[in-house]
């Protein structure tokens, strides 16, 4: 396995080395809070989730073992409490005056909205703006599997060998979880894309 | 098409499908173009304190660590069923060892039963006597101290 200077820190930090932890804090606080947002879909949740995730790293240290990337055991992490965040909501589901509202015609969901009659017509921010709505919303709509597939994807940008370690699953079926979630997301935004 | 074996866009195959297809470069651009709306979709920016919150929340940690009592090193949790463990194992060889004490009386107990009496014990420091106890021991009709315990009494 190629140097990877995570691992390095990392083992300085099974040590008890946390001048080298606050390092890798600072390094994937962004990704980390980002893949947890991208699933929980609240902000101030996923600040705690990472948060979480961090002290989890810091209770384990002991058991980490340089045989792969940090990363990939970074995100291994990242996906367990995200998947026991997603299944404790379901035990305990809540009312969110953000879920989308049923379309009774067609069966379809859209955010909420409240009409306002003094509206101008939408600048390129506010088209822009909705885009990013419209990608969060359909991000969320995703499968755990192939969402947590692509944010890995995305934010870290993680090769496909080590997205299937996070998955613990075999490389060919992480190509399929990326195609389908990439297909689910053409036919989503497709409505919403400039030509 | 993207399903395919031509779904590498960088393909020459792909490429010739895709200018020669309009539904399928239309469907390309469309996937394209979700794609980059994803990649391009801004991310969240950690609140300022988030480091801090969670290196001090260490440091709490490291803290309570040190201050902990001896007693809370002892793993409790495997404790008791290791104490059952041992309990178990030394009822089990306590057992065991009964039984076999019960037997090894019983083998004792066939083996004095056969044993030949021996009245005179002095005898018993004469190698060549215990050699040949079985033959000498029927011939012994009296036993000296017996004898010697009539005379202090009698005395």
């Amino acid at each position: 396995m190629p140097f990877d200077p995570d691992t390095e820190l990392m083992l300085k930090v099974r040590r008890g080395n946390a001048a080298a932890f606050e390092t890798l804090v600072i390094k994937y606080q962004r990704p980390v809070i980002n893949t947890v947002y991208r699933s929980v879909g609240d902000l101030t949740e996923a600040e705690d989730l990472a948060q979480n995730v961090f002290v989890q790293v810091w209770k384990v240290r002991n058991r980490y073992k340089p045989t792969a990337k940090f990363s990939t055991w970074l995100f291994t992490i990242v996906r367990n409490i995200c998947l026991n965040e997603v299944r404790r909501r379901a035990r305990h589901p809540t009312d969110s005056l953000d879920k989308p509202m049923t379309n009774a015609d067609d069966g379809s969901e859209t955010p909420w909205q409240v009409p306002d009659p003094h509206a101008k017509p939408p600048s390129n921010e506010t088209l822009d703006a909705e885009l990013r709505r419209r990608v969060d919303a359909a991000l969320s709509s995703l499968p755990e599997a192939q969402r947590t597939a692509m944010l890995l994807l995305r934010h870290q940008n993680m090769p496909y060998e080590e997205i299937a370690k996070v998955m613990r699953c075999s490389l060919s079926a992480t190509k399929s979880l990326i195609h389908r979630a990439r297909t689910l997301l053409r036919d989503q935004l497709k409505p919403y894309l400039r030509p | 098409m993207l399903d395919g074996p031509a779904a590498d866009p960088a393909s020459a195959p792909a490429r010739q499908h895709l200018a020669a297809c309009p539904d399928c470069a239309a469907a390309w651009r469309d996937y394209e173009s979700a794609w980059k709306a994803f990649l391009s979709a801004p991310e969240v920016d950690p609140s300022s304190n988030f480091t801090a919150r969670v290196m001090s929340w260490i440091d709490g940690e490291e803290r309570k660590q040190a201050a902990r009592p001896w007693f809370s090193l002892i793993p409790w949790r495997w404790l008791a069923p290791a104490t059952a463990a041992v309990m178990l194992l030394v009822a089990t060889t306590g057992i065991w060892t009964t039984y076999q004490w019960d037997a090894d009386q019983a083998v004792s107990q066939e083996l004095a039963a056969n044993l030949p009496v021996v009245q005179h014990l002095e005898l018993l420091s004469d190698f060549d006597v215990i050699s040949n106890l079985d033959r000498i021991a029927p011939q012994l009709d009296h036993d000296p101290i017996e004898e010697m315990l009539n005379a202090l009494w009698n005395s």
